[in-house]
């Protein structure tokens, strides 16, 4: 028996060491940082100073931050339901009974496993350049002007750039997940269907969508989190913040390494870095809450 | 099944081969980490009980170092530069950072490329302990902490300095302006060269072609100007998206100087935003997009694509800094003709156009924790020495730093603008003093000038933003 | 030959029905290669050459891809992702996989306690724990070196890699150990040379689906890894891109771009099955 205890504490040492030095010691250090005046990262807790709410207050009264939690609302829920709705339409086209799945699947899943950085310059220095750009050279081509003289890169038009390149990133990737779900439905359910004399769009909603809520879920939770960590795009798609682009990491960022916050020293408040990651996780245990809550999961 | 072996086997042989990188990576490491932790403690051992006479009897000790100290130079130095190696400035300090190493073999200098993100990898770099002898202060970031005081190292006589002391050889603002933009004036905290100034950079031969024979000086000549280069088929004017806000920031400050454009990104009130001042900017460029004087890609421009259709000799001006003819050398070729006026005043406003600008210089500082401050002082001299300003001039067209230097021909027509600065501002009248409200300004004025929106409209939006 | 046609037929009928569906997947091919395509042939050009839409007027310039290789570090910031890539995957194995057999098949006090608190952290954001970190490498003097990134990236990364094989573990046959404790094995050596072996499929899904994971990491590469010996692809790219634009040189950043895309989509092409397999597996079950 004792050799048993022996044995599981040895197993399981590494990685809750893991757990308490990189992740449980962190957090509480960041949300004890988050009430408290940090000149920098680097700073011993004995420098702090106590200044209660002080850094939410802060940042709730701050337009840039405002505007970046108005965007990454807007990631989340707009660019969500497109998203994942193109990466719906296009799973069911693959599962479809079309030819060369594998082909397809492998194209649209191509864009995923590309570096971030890469394939937005590739966006950005090409697809959407006002000048020799693909999307201008098209539209002039079809002699459709309005869209030809559309600027892409302007900043009321930025965010929407911005979240066509990511949606061209992601949705391959949301696609494998569904795809697999489809594959594992069992072909007796089309092939009974298909008796009765159900279409495919009938056979879509009676039978693919309730059957995958687990993969739907799934794909949800995947998103949100992915959409919680939005930073990569930011930078690349804004050479300093803007509106359009402000995330809550990147604020974050910019308060803590970048230069863009607190020009004076004054200003400048690591504390202010930690309260906004704090409500960043506050954020996703929210929407996971809400997620188990609307959608119970059945197996598992 | 078989496949499956051969993975694990090939896992398990790449674990090791890491294991055995690893292992020679970390002893090649370990010098450097021990320097740099050691470094580190002392460094916030002094930082933490900092006081002037520690200070000051620190430098006591550097220069009595200084003189017991042998002419044969030796050691290692770290220097990051805000240079890319690709760039005409990076390549030339790159040949002298050779130089320096095959005039004294016993010194080695390292470089690390830091490009413009040294503004956001120095400071967490320097907190970290990393080595870094010499860096140049990106202004946007608080480095005081880091920086020695150079006084004690340029009234003093180098091997480059031809018998002259460094002070003597330098232009006498690359030592005072460092000190203005730091805000330290009781010590020289840097010492600077590429002096810059922020100019409405343009394209001679479009000027010429247009029929512009003076440069703008006051709004109505501006105006004029434009109206001629529209005539003669150019765009007049174009911006990109990051300098965007320097335009309105100016016109403020020639209306109005730079303290009340701090005090207004300041205000909360919203108030301050409905001021004549702003009010008469947004209508005087509102009627400039409603001319046409902005180019047509203004709304979408992202930096640097502006710039690029200015040196393809698309549009006549561009507002920026006198280094821009560097950044864009490969599209304009070596035969553009450059000018630069300063930024013209405006109706109503306090006619300071040639008086006062934007201007500076790049900032190279020794940080304070440097194993041998001399060492550090011989490379800047180095690198500052007329032969190698020289080079760096003709190299990477930058202004020159010493007295003795003769100008770039891409430059010579903004010596005037630069002689003529009483008063340096910051970039934009400091327009993007507050980073809260910066990029509402930029897009606002970006929507304005590419007559989406109105002036009412502009300030409009702007109360908006910023009533609180 | 009769009953061939019409199966033929049939077949062509059948595909008729899904002609929406391959228009739009046509549609994406056809962006994918015009975007792809273009950005290769811009990059053998000149930056001129790009603006006046005359791509390839004087021929290939090969120059742009030897620029780039001959300035820029790429093949140390290929070596460096390689490093972070392939010991943050053996490391997550190592320590995730004995931690996840014990949970999976051994009953003890506190498991259930220790299973969730894996489950939970698997949804704490990065940016709750970078500053601590920073502290923490800084205090250790470990920044500026390799270790830093490729030790958060074992450890942020082994919740997930306990939670995924848990479920292996737990699905192989009791019997197995029991032979092994006849045989006279230890558990430490019932594990390693018969539980760890078979659990092979799960491991390889998962290093694959860690593998991608970190190849891609951007946030604490940027954060841990900022100067040129130690940059990942990523943020190598990203350093080589802003330079492109300060010096202008437009053919020079579409070489860069290409030169990180071609290996990546090299190996995809021969590893697609495998690696859509690792991470659809590494996804679904997460």
């Amino acid at each position: 028996m004792h050799k048993k205890k022996w044995f599981v504490i040895r197993f399981l040492t590494p990685a809750m060491l893991c757990l308490l030095v990189i992740f449980l010691y962190p957090m509480v250090r960041t949300v004890l940082m988050s009430f408290h005046k940090v000149g920098f990262v680097t700073d011993s807790m004995k420098e702090w100073k106590f200044v209660r709410l002080d850094n939410y207050v802060k940042l709730m009264t701050s337009p840039l931050f405002r505007q970046s939690l108005v965007n990454i609302l807007k990631i989340w829920l707009i660019g969500g339901v497109v998203i994942l709705g193109l990466a719906m339409l296009y799973s069911v086209i693959i599962t479809s009974g079309i030819k060369g799945k594998n082909f397809w699947r492998s194209m649209l899943y191509l864009p995923h496993i590309i570096s971030s950085v890469a394939l937005a310059t590739m966006w950005l220095q090409y697809v959407f350049d006002n000048q020799y750009g693909l999307l201008k050279r098209l539209f002039t081509f079809l002699y459709w002007d309005a869209m030809a003289q559309f600027q892409w890169t302007a900043p009321e038009n930025l965010f929407l750039s911005m979240m066509i390149a990511y949606g061209y990133a992601g949705v391959g990737f949301y696609m494998l997940i569904m795809v697999a779900g489809i594959d594992g439905i069992s072909e007796d359910y089309y092939e009974a269907s298909r008796i009765e004399g159900a279409g495919m769009v009938k056979q879509f909603f009676y039978i693919t969508l309730p059957m995958l809520k687990d993969i739907i879920k799934r794909t949800i939770i995947l998103y949100s989190a992915a959409a919680a960590g939005f930073f990569v795009y930011s930078t690349l798609f804004s050479f300093n913040m803007e509106n359009a682009t402000v995330t809550p990491m990147v604020y974050m960022y910019e308060v803590v390494f970048g230069s863009s916050i607190g020009t004076t020293a004054e200003d400048l408040n690591v504390g202010a870095g930690a309260a906004a990651g704090v409500l960043i996780m506050a954020l996703v245990l929210i929407v996971n809450a809400v997620l188990n809550r609307l959608i119970p999961t059945e197996s598992e | 099944m078989k496949k499956m072996k051969l993975f694990t086997a090939l896992l398990l042989s790449s674990a090791m081969i890491l294991g055995g990188c690893g292992g020679a990576n970390e002893s090649a490491d370990t010098g450097a980490q021990q320097n740099s932790s050691a470094q580190e403690e002392a460094s916030t051992d002094t930082s933490a009980a900092e006081t002037a006479e520690e200070e000051t009897a620190d430098d006591g000790e550097a220069s009595a170092e200084e003189e017991a100290a042998p002419k044969e130079l030796s050691g290692e130095l770290t220097y990051w530069s805000m240079w890319n190696d690709t760039e005409p400035q990076g390549e030339a300090w790159q040949e002298i950072i050779d130089g320096f190493m095959a005039k004294y073999p016993a010194v080695k200098v390292n470089v690390q490329w830091c490009g413009r993100d040294n503004k956001k990898i120095l400071k967490p770099a320097l907190e970290g302990g990393e080595v870094i002898d010499i860096f140049e202060y990106p202004l946007e970031i608080d480095l005081n902490e880091y920086i020695l005081d150079l006084s004690p190292y340029v009234d003093v006589a180098y091997d480059t300095t031809g018998g002259k002391t460094f002070r003597e050889t330098l232009l006498p603002s690359l030592l005072t302006t460092p000190q203005d933009m730091t805000g330290r004036s009781d010590i020289i905290p840097a010492i600077g060269y590429k002096p810059w100034i922020s100019v409405f950079m343009y394209n001679q031969s479009i000027f010429e072609e247009a029929n512009v024979t003076a440069e703008p000086k006051t709004w109505e000549e501006l105006d004029a100007a434009c109206a001629k280069i529209k005539e003669a088929g150019y765009s007049p004017i174009t911006f990109d998206d990051a300098y965007a806000s320097w335009l309105p920031g100016m016109y403020l400050a020639r209306a109005k100087g730079q303290d009340w454009v701090r005090e207004l990104v300041k205000d909360t009130t919203g108030e301050m935003w409905q001021d004549e001042a702003v009010v008469s900017m947004a209508k005087a460029f509102e009627d400039f997009a409603s001319k046409g004087y902005f180019d047509e890609n203004v709304g979408g421009n992202k930096w640097p694509a502006g710039q690029i259709d200015f040196g393809n000799s698309k549009v006549a001006m561009y507002y920026n800094l006198s280094g821009l003819p560097t950044e864009v050398a490969d599209i304009t070729g070596p035969d553009f003709k450059w000018g630069g006026f300063s930024y013209p005043d405006v109706p109503g406003g306090l006619g300071t156009c040639g008086k006062e600008d934007p201007a500076g210089c790049t900032l190279l500082a020794v940080n304070k924790n440097t194993a041998d401050p001399d060492l550090a002082m011989a490379f800047v001299t180095y690198a500052l020495s007329v032969e190698n300003d020289a080079l760096m001039v003709e190299k990477a067209g930058i202004t020159p730093a010493t007295l003795d230097t003769a100008w770039p021909s891409t430059l010579v027509n903004l010596k005037p603008a630069f002689e003529s600065v009483e008063v340096s501002l910051k970039s934009g009248g400091d327009i993007g003093s507050n980073a809260d409200v910066a990029p509402t300004i930029s897009e606002n004025f970006i929507k304005l000038a590419a007559g989406q929106i109105s002036a009412d409209d502009f300030v409009a939006n702007m109360v908006a933003a910023t009533k609180q | 030959m009769k009953n061939k046609e019409s199966n033929f037929r049939r077949e062509t009928r059948k595909q008729a029905r899904f002609f929406p569906g391959y228009l739009l997947l046509l549609l994406w091919l056809a962006f994918t290669v015009a975007m792809i395509g273009w950005i290769v042939l811009a990059s053998f050009s000149t930056t001129k050459e790009i603006f006046n839409n005359e791509i390839l007027h004087s021929g290939f310039h090969f120059e742009n891809y030897a620029n780039v290789l001959s300035k820029h570090k790429m093949s140390v910031y290929f070596i460096n992702s390689i490093i972070y890539s392939l010991s943050g995957c053996a490391g997550i194995i190592l320590i995730s996989a004995p931690a996840a057999y014990v949970l999976a098949r051994v009953v003890f006090k506190g498991k259930n306690l220790v299973n969730n608190v894996f489950v939970v952290s698997m949804s704490i954001p990065s940016v709750m724990l970078i500053l601590p970190l920073f502290k923490m490498a800084t205090s250790l003097g470990l920044i500026g070196s390799r270790w830093t990134l490729i030790i958060l990236y074992i450890c942020t990364n082994v919740p997930f890699g306990v939670f995924f094989l848990i479920g292996f573990f737990a699905s192989l046959p009791k019997a197995l150990e029991e032979a092994a404790e006849i045989d006279g094995c230890t558990p430490d050596q019932a594990f390693w040379k018969i539980m760890f072996p078979l659990a092979q499929p799960g491991i390889m899904t998962l290093t694959i689906f860690n593998f991608i994971t970190i190849w891609n990491e951007y946030f604490m590469a940027l954060i841990f890894a900022n100067k040129t010996e130690l940059r990942t692809v990523s943020t190598g790219l990203q350093a080589i891109v802003q330079s492109m634009k300060y010096s202008g040189d437009w053919a020079g950043l579409f070489a860069g771009v290409i030169i990180v895309f071609l290996p990546t989509f090299l190996l995809y092409l021969f590893l697609s099955k495998r690696i859509i397999a690792g991470v659809t597996g590494g996804a679904v079950k997460g």
